[in-house]
C-alpha cells in the first residue's frame, strides 16, 4: 500500500515536471520569437528571405539563389516570375560568407531536390561572423536550425562554446527587452517572395562611375577560403548537385575584383559553370551613375537589369519544369504586391517594360 | 566554469542524474568524482596537488592524533595537530600571502635605502583554498579536542575537503555537520530536489539580474573618482554593498541549492543581514560560517588562553571590574578582525582598513553602550517601534557600506582618498538630472535594477517570517508555477549574461 502510494506520488511528480517543462518550452519559444524578432532586429528582410523560403511548398522552386547582400540587391524574384515564368528564391543573408554555403545546401536540398543552386561566388572572399550566423540561423525552422547548427559545428564553423547561442538565440538577444515595438508581437511573411523593399534599395542612388572599372588581374584568396571553396565543389560533385556560380558586378577595390577572378578560375578549373556578371556589364546595361545605391549593391534599377539578363541566361542554358495548370497564384500575387511597392520608384522605361502604369505618389 | 553558465547547468544535471542512479552506498563516490570533474573544469589541473596534499596530510595527522590520544600520548597528539595545521595553513599562507609579505619586505628595504628586491612569486592557488583550509583546520582541531572522530578513509576525507559546491565560495563547513550527510547517500526526494532547484534559481537571479547591474554602476564610478565624486561615491558605496550581498548570497543560494538537490544541507552563510540593528548582529548574519569559525577556533581559544587570563587579571587590578570584562574581549576581537581582514586578502586595505573598521564599529558600540542608553533615555526615544528599528538598520547599512569600500578598493590609502572625495558632496542634482543613467546603465536597465532590488527586499521580508519556498509551496499550483516561471524568465530576459556581456566572476571566488 505504502509502496503503491509512493509510486503514485512519483508518477504525479513526473507528470507535473513534464507539464512544467512543456509549458516552459512553449513560453521560451514565444519569448524567443518576440525578442529575436526581425522587427526589433530592424531586419525583417532576413525573416522574409529565410522564413519565406521555408514557407514555399517542397520541390516547387526552379532554383535557389544563395549568397550575401549581392543576391538580394540584384535579384527580383517576382519580376523573374512574371516576365520569364521561373521561380527562383533568393535565400540570402547579409555578409554571408562562402563557408556557410555548403551547410545551407546540405540542409535544404531535400526540400527542393531538382532545383538549380545558384551561388554567388563573391561570398567565397569572406568568412561569416556571428551576426551573419544569427541572421541566417535564427529564422530557420527549429528542426532545420538544429540540423544546420550541428552541421556548422561539425564543419568547424561554430565553436562549441558558442553553440548554445545559436541553438537558443535568446542567449544573445535577451537584452532587447527594452527595445520592444508593437510590431514585435505580430509579424508575418509579406508575400513578395523575397523581393527587397528596403528604402535604400528602392530610392537610393550613388554615382559609382569613378570606381567602376574592370580588371583582368588575379589575386589569391586566403588558403582557408580556397579550401572552403574546394570542399564545396567536391561536395557538389559528389552529390551531383546542379550548381551555377554567379559573380556580382560591384565597384570595390581592384584587389577584391582580382580575387573574384581568382575564384572564377578555381571554379572553372574544376569543371563547374560560372557566369561572372562583371564581364557582361554592357550586355546587362548597367549604368554606374544611376544603378547602384553604394559601391557593393545595385538599386532597384540595377536589379531589374540583372534579373532580366540572368533570367534570360538561365532560360537559354537550363531546363526548368513547365508551369502549366494552377498553383501559381501566390507568385502572381507576389508580382502584384511587389509591383505596387516598386512602381513609384521606376522610370518610365522600366514601367513600360513591366507594362505598369505611372503613379504620382512616390 | 562559472556556476551561472550553461556548461555548469549541464554538469550539474548530469552529476545529479548519476548520483541518483547509483546505489545508495556508492553515491558518495559519485560526489567525489563530480568534485574532481568540477575542479578540472574550473581550475588549472596541477593546482589539485595542493588540495591532494591537504587531504593526505590531514588524513595522516587526524589518524596520528587519534592513535596518540588512544595511547594517552597527549604531547604526540599535539605534535600531530601542529604538523597538520602548519602544513595546511602553510600552503594557504604561501599561496595567498607570499606576494604580500615580499611586497612589504621590498617596500621596507626601499625605505631603509637597501637595494634588496625579492622577486614576486607567481603561484596559482587552487580553487577554494581559503575555504577548504579553514574547514580542514577546524576538522583537525575538532579531532584533537575530541569533538568528532577522525575519518580513516582518505577518499572520504577528500570528499569532505573537495566537495564541489563549497569549492567556489564556501561555506566553511564543519566535519561534524556534514560527515553523515556526505557519506550516507540520499534517496531521491522530489520535494527536496525541487526546493534545491528553486533556491538555485533565486541565486542565479540575484547574481545575473541584480549584482551584475550594480557591478556596472560601481565599476564606472570607481574607475574615475575624479569625475564621479561627491554623491557618486555614496551611490557607489551603497551599490557595492548590495552588489556584494547579491553576489555572495546569490552564489551561496546556488551552492546550497545544488547541494540540497543531492540531499546534503550545507550550513547557511546569510540571514537577511540588512535587517541587523547593530554591526555585531550584522556579522552574525553575514558570512556566518566564517564568523562562527573564527569565534570557535580563534576568539574563544584566545580568550581562554593563559596570556588573556593574565591580561584580565591585570586589567581588573589596574582598571577595575568593568574594564576587566571589556578590554580582553575587545582585544580578542581585534585579533579576530585582523585575521578576518588577512583571510580576505593580502592587502593593508583588508587588514587595517576593512578589518579595523568593523572592529572599531563593534568595539565602540560595546564601550559606548551605556552612553547611548543614557542618551536614548534623555531624548525619550521609543526603541520599540518600526522607525527606531529602521534607523538602526540604516545605521548599520551605512557603516557596512563604508567598511566595504576598503573591500572593493583594496588599497588603504586609495580608499581614504575616495572617501575624502565623497566627504562633502555638493552635487545633489545627479539624482534628478539623469546623471545616474550615465553610469553604464540606461533608464530601463536602471528601472529593472530598482525593481529587482524591491523584489529582493520583499523576499527578505518574507524570509524573516520563515522559508519563502515553504510559503510558496502552500499556494495553489497555478500561483506557484507563475512565481517560478516569472523567476526563470526574469533571469532569461533581464539577466546580464550571454555573448554580449563579460561574465563577471563571483567576488568571493577569488578567495
Amino acid at each position: 500500500m505504502i509502496k503503491e502510494r509512493k509510486k503514485l506520488k512519483l508518477l504525479t511528480y513526473t507528470l507535473k515536471v513534464l507539464c512544467f517543462c512543456n509549458m516552459f518550452l512553449i513560453l521560451f519559444f514565444c519569448i524567443t520569437k518576440i525578442l529575436v524578432n526581425p522587427e526589433t532586429n530592424m531586419d525583417l528582410r532576413h525573416y522574409q528571405w529565410i522564413r519565406g523560403f521555408f514557407a514555399e511548398p517542397a520541390d516547387s522552386l526552379d532554383a535557389v539563389f544563395i549568397g550575401a547582400s549581392h543576391v538580394y540587391s540584384s535579384w527580383v524574384p517576382a519580376i523573374a516570375w512574371k516576365k520569364y515564368g521561373i521561380k527562383i528564391w533568393p535565400l540570402t543573408s547579409a555578409a554571408l560568407g562562402g563557408d556557410y554555403i555548403k551547410s545551407i545546401i546540405e540542409n535544404i536540398r531535400l526540400l527542393h531536390k531538382d532545383a538549380l543552386y545558384i551561388v554567388c561566388m563573391n561570398s567565397f572572399l569572406y568568412h561569416t561572423y556571428w551576426p551573419g550566423i544569427h541572421r541566417l540561423s535564427d529564422y530557420w525552422p527549429k528542426l532545420y536550425r538544429l540540423k544546420m547548427i550541428f552541421n556548422q559545428y561539425s564543419d568547424g564553423l561554430v565553436e562549441s562554446s558558442d553553440i548554445t547561442e545559436y541553438i537558443a538565440p535568446l542567449m544573445r538577444f535577451h537584452d532587447r527587452w527594452n527595445q520592444l515595438l508593437k510590431e514585435d508581437f505580430h509579424y508575418k511573411i509579406d508575400g513578395m517572395k523575397g523581393g527587397s523593399s528596403y528604402e535604400l534599395f528602392l530610392d537610393g542612388a550613388k554615382d559609382v562611375s569613378t570606381t567602376f572599372y574592370d580588371t583582368s588581374k588575379r589575386k589569391e584568396i586566403d588558403q582557408e577560403a580556397l579550401a572552403t571553396l574546394y570542399e564545396f565543389l567536391l561536395y557538389c560533385e559528389k552529390n551531383s548537385i546542379r550548381v551555377l556560380f554567379v559573380g556580382s558586378p560591384w565597384c570595390v577595390s581592384e584587389d577584391e575584383k582580382a580575387m573574384v577572378n581568382y575564384v572564377e578560375d578555381a571554379i572553372l578549373s574544376k569543371g563547374f559553370v560560372v557566369i561572372n556578371l562583371q564581364n557582361y556589364l554592357d550586355e546587362i546595361g548597367l549604368r554606374p551613375e544611376k544603378d547602384y545605391y553604394d559601391d557593393y549593391h545595385t538599386n532597384i534599377h540595377g536589379a531589374l537589369k540583372i534579373t532580366d539578363y540572368l533570367a534570360q541566361y538561365l532560360l537559354d542554358n537550363y531546363t526548368f519544369p513547365e508551369k502549366t495548370g494552377g498553383g501559381y497564384e501566390s507568385w502572381d500575387e507576389a508580382y502584384e504586391l511587389y509591383s505596387e511597392v516598386i512602381r513609384p520608384y521606376l522610370t518610365e522605361e522600366e514601367l513600360a517594360w513591366l507594362q505598369l502604369s505611372v503613379t504620382e505618389d512616390k | 566554469m562559472s556556476i551561472t553558465s550553461f556548461p555548469f547547468l549541464l554538469f550539474f544535471a548530469v552529476t545529479l542524474g548519476v548520483y541518483y542512479i547509483l546505489p545508495l552506498r556508492f553515491r558518495w563516490s559519485a560526489l567525489l568524482v563530480s568534485s574532481l570533474l568540477f575542479f578540472h573544469f574550473s581550475a588549472a589541473d596541477y593546482t589539485i596537488i595542493y588540495a591532494a596534499g591537504a587531504v593526505l596530510v590531514t588524513t595522516l595527522c587526524t589518524r596520528g592524533i587519534t592513535k596518540a590520544e588512544e595511547t594517552g600520548a597527549g604531547k604526540k597528539a599535539r605534535l600531530w595537530l601542529i604538523l597538520g595545521l602548519a602544513v595546511n595553513l602553510g600552503i594557504l599562507a604561501t599561496l595567498k600571502y607570499s606576494g604580500f609579505v615580499i611586497g612589504n619586505v621590498n617596500f621596507a628595504a626601499g625605505l631603509a635605502g637597501s637595494g634588496l628586491r625579492l622577486p614576486q612569486p607567481d603561484l596559482l592557488a587552487p580553487l577554494g583554498v581559503s575555504f577548504y583550509t579553514m574547514s580542514v583546520a577546524g576538522y583537525l582541531l575538532d579531532v584533537y579536542w575530541g569533538i568528532c572522530p577522525a575519518q580513516t578513509d582518505i577518499f572520504k576525507t577528500a570528499l569532505f575537503v573537495g566537495y564541489w559546491p563549497q569549492l567556489t565560495s564556501g561555506p566553511i563547513t564543519r566535519y561534524n555537520e556534514v560527515r553523515d550527510q556526505l557519506y550516507e547517500g540520499h534517496r531521491f526526494d522530489p520535494r527536496q530536489v525541487s526546493f534545491g532547484m528553486q533556491r538555485m534559481l533565486w541565486g542565479i537571479f540575484k547574481k545575473l539580474v541584480i549584482s551584475a547591474r550594480l557591478g556596472v554602476v560601481v565599476d564606472t564610478i570607481y574607475a574615475d573618482t575624479v569625475t564621479y565624486n561627491g554623491f557618486y561615491i555614496w551611490v557607489a558605496a551603497v551599490s557595492f554593498l548590495f552588489q556584494l550581498y547579491t553576489d555572495f548570497s546569490g552564489c551561496m543560494d546556488i551552492i546550497l541549492g545544488a547541494s540540497e538537490c543531492y540531499g546534503i544541507r550545507l550550513p547557511e552563510n546569510f540571514r537577511t543581514p540588512f535587517f541587523s540593528r547593530s554591526v555585531q548582529e550584522y556579522w552574525q548574519r553575514w558570512h556566518m560560517t566564517l564568523g562562527a569559525w573564527l569565534k570557535d577556533y580563534i576568539l574563544y581559544p584566545v580568550l581562554r588562553s593563559g596570556a588573556w587570563r593574565s591580561l584580565t587579571r591585570w586589567t581588573r587590578a589596574h582598571l577595575g571590574k568593568k574594564a576587566a570584562k571589556q578590554v580582553p574581549s575587545i582585544l580578542g576581537m581585534l585579533c579576530v578582525w585582523l585575521l578576518m581582514g588577512l583571510w580576505h586578502g593580502g592587502t593593508w586595505g583588508y587588514i587595517i582598513g576593512w578589518g579595523l573598521w568593523f572592529w572599531l564599529c563593534i568595539a565602540s558600540a560595546q564601550v559606548l553602550d551605556p552612553v547611548f542608553k543614557k542618551a536614548i533615555r534623555l531624548l525619550r526615544i521609543n526603541t520599540e517601534c518600526f522607525s527606531w528599528h529602521l534607523f538602526q538598520s540604516l545605521r548599520v547599512f551605512v557603516l557596512a557600506a563604508i567598511g566595504n569600500m576598503f573591500f572593493r578598493l583594496r588599497g588603504f590609502m586609495e580608499t581614504l582618498h575616495v572617501i575624502r572625495a565623497g566627504l562633502f558632496p555638493d552635487n545633489p542634482e545627479i539624482f534628478f538630472d539623469g546623471s545616474l543613467f550615465s553610469l553604464g546603465l540606461d533608464a530601463p536597465d536602471f528601472i529593472a535594477m530598482v525593481v529587482s532590488l524591491l523584489v529582493l527586499l520583499a523576499v527578505s521580508v518574507l524570509q524573516e517570517r520563515g522559508s519563502v519556498r515553504e510559503q510558496i509551496e502552500k499556494q495553489n499550483l497555478v500561483f506557484r508555477w507563475v512565481v517560478w516561471y516569472a523567476l526563470i524568465f526574469g533571469i532569461l530576459i533581464f539577466g546580464m549574461y550571454g555573448p554580449g556581456y563579460d561574465a563577471a566572476d563571483f567576488i568571493y571566488r577569488g578567495f
